[in-house]
């Protein structure tokens, strides 16, 4: 629907451009159609984010709200995903340092988080809940131990199948350390991954 | 320093998971992974975890759509009315900008007429109007347009708004 279309003066608008007009105008149809369409993606980047269900469902209700409040900022120049996830992003970042005073700045590429523990929930992790395949219930207790940073350059990556330069946009970091991060988020799984093999 | 070939050969696995290697590059990984076993097995568990990402589905509660659209069309509704009161101020700002200056022109032309009325000099009458007139209009038809923001901040101070 929103693949391509031709605008009032002729010329062939991107989809990224018929949503900056779109949010631009506040047109309510397109609204819903975002939602209906990334809805899902951004609860899950959210529970990979956060480690945890609970918190979730409110975090994408004031997502969209930004979405509306700010849809003038978005120019339809970069994904309109990577400009969502980077809203959820930072009410994510505000949310847990209200809670915890913990920081995630995306600005600071010490790569320093605060542990993941201190932000997951009691009870089964939402990973253990979402496992489809043995080995992603291998995976599960592994992926809610690791760091938010490294889960969320897992997911962009894997899930979503972001380019680093997208996920360099989404999460305000530079191409090397999402690449970095990637790549220490996918050692430590390994390890975890071979450790359960070999176990059975 | 000479890098380890194993040791490369894990860098362009890796490397491959973020960019299209080059072909001169994927020639490579291809020739040693097939003659190393732990390569291969390194790949092998790389292309397991990246396939184990992909096992896990996530749900959408199901009352969470209707509730985003409604709290969306609420804000909608909430913004659009900002924008009419902050246009009808414009307006009403720039009316009141125009009577006030139309007004004053045409008492400041007959201030000698009603100077004479009021047994006053025309400088003086002119002061009193420059003074209790047309300065304060001005400065009214000036805040007309602060007002919805200074409202909205009165608001938020009493935590009318979340």
């Amino acid at each position: 629907m929103l693949e391509h279309a031709i605008s009032w003066t002729g010329a062939v608008e991107t989809e990224t451009q018929l949503i900056a007009r779109g949010l631009r105008a506040r047109d309510t149809a397109l609204l819903h159609d975002l939602v209906e369409r990334f809805q899902l993606r951004l609860v899950r980047y959210l529970v990979f984010f956060l480690g945890r269900r609970d918190q979730v469902d409110d975090l994408v209700q004031e997502t969209w709200l930004r979405v509306v409040e700010r849809g003038k900022s978005y120019d339809g120049r970069s994904p309109f995903q990577a400009w969502l996830f980077a809203i959820a992003r930072n009410l994510a970042i505000d949310y847990l340092r209200r809670k915890k005073g913990v920081s995630l700045d995306s600005t600071d590429h010490t790569e320093k988080t605060a542990p993941a523990e201190f932000l997951t929930s009691a009870g089964p992790s939402p990973f253990e809940l979402a496992a489809r395949t043995e080995d992603a219930g291998n995976l599960a207790a592994s992926l809610a131990k690791l760091e938010p940073i490294y889960r969320e350059a897992l997911l962009l990556r894997f899930q979503e199948s972001l380019s680093l330069q997208e996920i360099s946009i989404t999460i305000g970091a530079p191409v090397p350390t999402v690449s970095s991060r990637i790549h220490r988020g996918l050692a430590m799984l390994r390890t975890q991954l071979q450790g359960e093999s070999r176990a059975s | 320093m000479q890098v380890d070939i194993h040791e490369q050969t894990r860098l362009l696995i890796d490397k491959s998971l973020g960019v299209e290697l080059s072909r001169q590059e994927q020639e490579s990984l291809r020739t040693h992974v097939l003659s190393c076993p732990p390569c291969q097995q390194y790949q092998a568990s790389t292309q397991r975890v990246v396939a184990a990402l992909d096992g896990f589905r996530f749900e959408v509660q199901p009352d969470l759509n209707a509730s985003v659209h409604q709290s969306m069309q609420q804000l909608l509704y909430k913004m659009e009315a900002d924008d009419t009161a902050r246009r009808s101020m414009l307006c009403s700002s720039l009316s009141a900008f125009l009577l006030s200056f139309l007004g004053s022109s045409v008492v400041w032309q007959l201030s000698d007429y009603l100077a004479a009325y009021a047994r006053m000099s025309a400088g003086e009458l002119q002061t009193l109007l420059l003074l209790v007139w047309i300065m304060p209009s001005l400065l009214v038809c000036l805040v007309f347009p602060f007002i919805p923001g200074l409202l909205l901040y009165r608001r938020t101070q009493k935590g009318w708004t979340s």
